[in-house]
């Protein structure tokens, strides 16, 4: 059963020490993460985002992003990352 | 969240010097002095502004940024005239801008009403002017003004529909990794050709902590032209050990633009040394050329030198070059940064570091201002213990040639170095009180209904902080007073055959050591028997009383002189300006007026420099030890008899040399003996006051020059006619200072020197 991590509207400086122990506290977990209402993406919280995908696959434990919204795909293009997040790790983690 | 809340502070901090930029430039403009880093500097302003704004999610302040700055974009991109009366909006502008940051800061509302207007005014100058002007017919100038698109990440939802309307003629913000046709707007092929820039940057975590944004930078790079951007994000570790606040992602981009090389580095302006940056051309414009070779001696020397001791570092800048950057980004910051390539080869990419340069940018430190005072107050015991270890050593019969003595000498040498390098950290330019003056003047000349204009001068004199900060109010008054009192009205200045305009100036200079601040107008003066009739009917001076005309100038620093009723009427000044000569008198500092009917008057305030020490003669009057500002000293001497004269009833002169000063002694001014002694029995100072004109003091004698730190008196006692503070002595005794200034001009400072003198000059 795969948990659920909302993400907030705004992930700048401020949000990205809270998201990284949010996301802490989730590992070991199946991770879902739901970023639906994020409005404004930084490249902190980007990193943090990218680290616990690391950190997740590294650990075989299935993480993925839904519910994208615009902002938060357009945010990923801009950074060059449009497709990071795209690959479904679920499946692919559950083959190993 | 202290941390956040510090950046905060920092951030209000820096809006204060951007705000104050803003107004320089844009008042430089106004003079017809800005060129185009002028109008860069003034765009770069409000856009950091914006930018940081945005960061702390300062919405209203960043929605009205934005519309400031896309006016601004159009200036800087020549799509607009700077002409008068875009510069005066622009102008008002920046007051309102400056409304919003105080609101900001303070978590308040701006003042809505004045926003909206300016926003409209603004918007009317977009739309009027920006788009149906030169902006449609030469459309090649919009992919330079990338600022001039919504940064829709900084502003939150819901814009200006007059902002949009710019967005049309510009590329797309979103850096779509696609190809480049779909960004690239169709007369970009009138352009000259388009140069491939790639651009790799690791924004260091310093760059977010001050509120920068990767994603911003990127955004800009993108209205540069086509971009793809790649992101490297080999360096990420596990979240258990991610500082979530660290640099740790790398973007290498090919910006496809008809930009230089310059444009392209000026996205990174405001994050020079919180990021490593390498910008490479592919194949370099024409344009860009030019720049290069004035760097070319040293860094060929510097390309030799590098490959000869680390060829394996130079494959990144293979002339085949290789835009992709990943080599560069691994490669050490120092490399590229020597290794530039002469620009004869033509082939060979132009590299530049900009990330070698960290340390440059950290010119300047923020100090808590209290840490300076504490040390400041610690350098001042420091010059009282070394003049009780002074006092001590020549007390044990030492001889001035002993070792302990020239050590003693060294270290007093010391102390004082130690004591002007600690004084200096704590000078300002008086730039940041005569900042807020501009905006002062548009206000008072808008309610006044007069045209004004400010000339400043001397902004960068500097002086003590303690000094700066007690500076603002004595020149807002005095300024308020010169255009509302000074200044005829347009009307009543084309009468007397004087421009509309009326000119303040205000200017700051050092004088025998101590601040003059002058607020001049060439309004119409002071109207002397007016002044006068108020004076007599309010019983200030007696109906018959012979005034000079300075003596009536300075009437209206009469306490009780003005109200607001009779002010109103009076083409003179006066509005509190008795309120104002006491508190700077409180400064040991001195006002006075000076005015030319028809032609205008001065106001001049001088003030020490420095509150906390000075170097002084210590005297000896009456039994009393003083201290006399050095700085008003021309000379002692000791008078021959017949030099001294007898003047008047009850005055005397002293012949020095051709000119005859007053003589005045101390102790009968200062009320520490009935009886003047003789001048020829004690020591003559000859002191300069403020107006230049010489007296000479007569002490009893001389017992050198010392520095002493300055002990307010009015704090620790109260003021004193005629003493302008205290110091504490070698010995540990209390001295006074004396106001040398006060002393010349004290109604008692004439001696009655002629019945003591034994011999009259015959």
């Amino acid at each position: 059963m795969s948990h659920t991590l909302m993400l907030g509207p705004v992930l700048d400086l401020k949000a990205a020490a809270p998201l990284q122990a949010e996301m802490l506290a989730r590992r070991g977990q199946a991770l879902e993460i739901d970023a639906s209402a994020v409005q404004r993406l930084g490249g902190l919280c980007l990193t943090v985002l990218i680290s616990a995908q690391r950190t997740w696959s590294d650990d075989a434990i299935p993480l993925h992003v839904s519910n994208r919204s615009q902002a938060f795909d357009d945010a990923l293009s801009l950074f060059g990352a449009a497709t990071r997040f795209d690959e479904p790790p679920l499946d692919e983690v559950n083959s190993i | 969240m202290d941390e956040l809340e510090e950046i905060k502070v920092t951030f209000f901090q820096e809006c204060d010097e951007l705000l104050g930029d803003l107004e320089t430039g844009l008042l430089a403009m106004e003079n017809g002095e800005g060129d185009s880093e002028t109008v860069n500097s003034v765009f770069r302003a409000v856009h950091s502004i914006k930018g940081g704004a945005g960061a702390f999610g300062l919405d209203a302040l960043v929605r009205y940024a934005h519309v400031f700055e896309t006016l601004m974009d159009a200036v800087r991109g020549g799509r607009m005239a700077a002409e008068p009366a875009l510069i005066r909006v622009l102008l008002r502008a920046a007051d309102v801008l400056a409304d919003q940051v105080t609101a900001a800061r303070k978590g308040g509302e701006p003042n809505q009403e004045a926003t909206v207007a300016m926003v409209a005014e603004l918007e009317r100058w977009i739309a009027g002017k920006g788009s149906s002007g030169e902006a449609g017919a030469a459309p090649e100038a919009s992919p330079a003004a990338p600022s001039t698109v919504i940064d829709e990440d900084d502003v939150g939802f819901g814009f200006k529909p007059a902002a949009i309307a710019l967005i049309e003629i510009e590329p797309e913000p979103a850096a779509e990794t696609g190809p480049e046709g779909e960004q690239a707007p169709a007369p970009i092929e009138d352009l000259p050709p388009a140069t491939v820039w790639t651009v790799t940057f690791k924004p260091a975590a310093s760059l977010y902590a001050k509120a920068n944004e990767a994603g911003r930078l990127l955004r800009e790079l993108a209205h540069l032209g086509s971009v793809e951007t790649e992101l490297h994000d080999e360096a990420v570790p596990h979240l258990d050990v991610i500082d979530p606040e660290g640099g740790y992602l790398t973007w290498s981009v090919r910006v496809t633009t008809t930009e230089g090389e310059r444009a392209v580095r000026e996205v990174f302006d405001f994050v020079d040394g919180d990021c490593e940056l390498s910008v490479t051309g592919e194949e370099p414009a024409p344009a860009i050329a030019p720049e290069a070779p004035t760097e070319e001696p040293f860094d060929l020397a510097a390309l030799i030198a590098t490959a000869k001791a680390a060829p394996s570092a130079l494959p990144s800048h293979d002339p085949q070059g290789e835009p992709e950057a990943p080599k560069s980004i691994a490669a050490p910051p120092a490399e590229p940064a020597s290794a530039r390539p002469a620009p004869s080869a033509p082939t060979a990419p132009a590299a530049r570091q900009g990330g070698g340069e960290p340390a440059a940018a950290q010119a300047t430190i923020r100090v808590d201002p209290e840490r300076i005072d504490r040390l400041i107050d610690l350098v001042g015991e420091l010059v009282i213990n070394q003049a009780m270890l002074a006092q001590r050593v020549s007390a044990h019969g030492f001889a001035p040639s002993s070792d302990v003595a020239m050590g003693l000498d060294e270290l007093e040498q010391l102390t004082r170095g130690i004591q002007d390098s600690v004084m200096a950290i704590r000078a300002q330019p008086v730039k940041s009180v005569f900042q807020r003056m501009p905006r002062l003047l548009r206000e008072v000349a808008n309610q006044t209904r007069k045209q004004a204009r400010l000339v400043m001068e001397g902004e960068g004199t500097e002086v003590d902080k303690t000094v700066i900060e007690r500076l603002a109010e004595p020149i807002t008054h005095m300024l308020r007073n010169a255009i509302d009192h000074g200044l005829e009205s347009p009307d009543e200045r084309i009468a007397a055959g004087k421009p509309a305009e009326g000119t303040v100036r205000l200017a700051a200079l050092h004088r025998s050591g101590r601040i003059v601040i002058e607020v001049e107008d060439d309004g119409k003066g002071i109207n002397r028997p007016r002044v006068r009739q108020i004076a007599i009917d309010k019983g200030l001076i007696p109906a018959d009383s012979q005034l000079s005309d300075e003596e009536i100038d300075n009437l209206i620093f009469l306490p009780g002189f003005s109200t607001a009723g009779v002010i109103s009427d009076i083409s003179g000044r006066g509005v509190g300006m008795d309120v104002v000569r006491r508190s700077v008198q409180a400064l040991g500092g001195r006002i006075s007026i000076s005015s030319t009917p028809g032609a205008g008057s001065t106001f001049t305030l001088s003030l020490p420099l420095t509150l906390a020490v000075l170097d002084g003669m210590v005297v000896d009057v009456a039994g009393e030890t003083l201290v006399v500002p050095l700085t008003n000293i021309v000379e002692s001497l000791r008078p021959k008899p017949e030099d001294v004269h007898p003047l008047g009833p009850e005055g005397a002169v002293l012949a020095v040399r051709d000119s005859f000063v007053r003589l005045v002694d101390i102790g009968c001014v200062l009320g520490f003996r009935k009886q003047p002694i003789a001048p020829d029995k004690g020591v003559i100072l000859l002191v300069e006051g403020e107006d230049g004109v010489r007296s000479a003091l007569v002490a009893d004698g001389i017992h050198g020059q010392r520095q002493v730190v300055i002990k307010s008196l009015e704090a620790n006692y109260r003021q004193v006619e005629g003493i302008a503070a205290a110091t504490i002595l070698g010995d540990g005794r209390v001295a006074l200072i004396v106001d040398v200034d006060a002393l010349v001009t004290a109604p008692r400072a004439t001696p009655r020197a002629v019945e003591t003198i034994p011999l009259a000059a015959e």
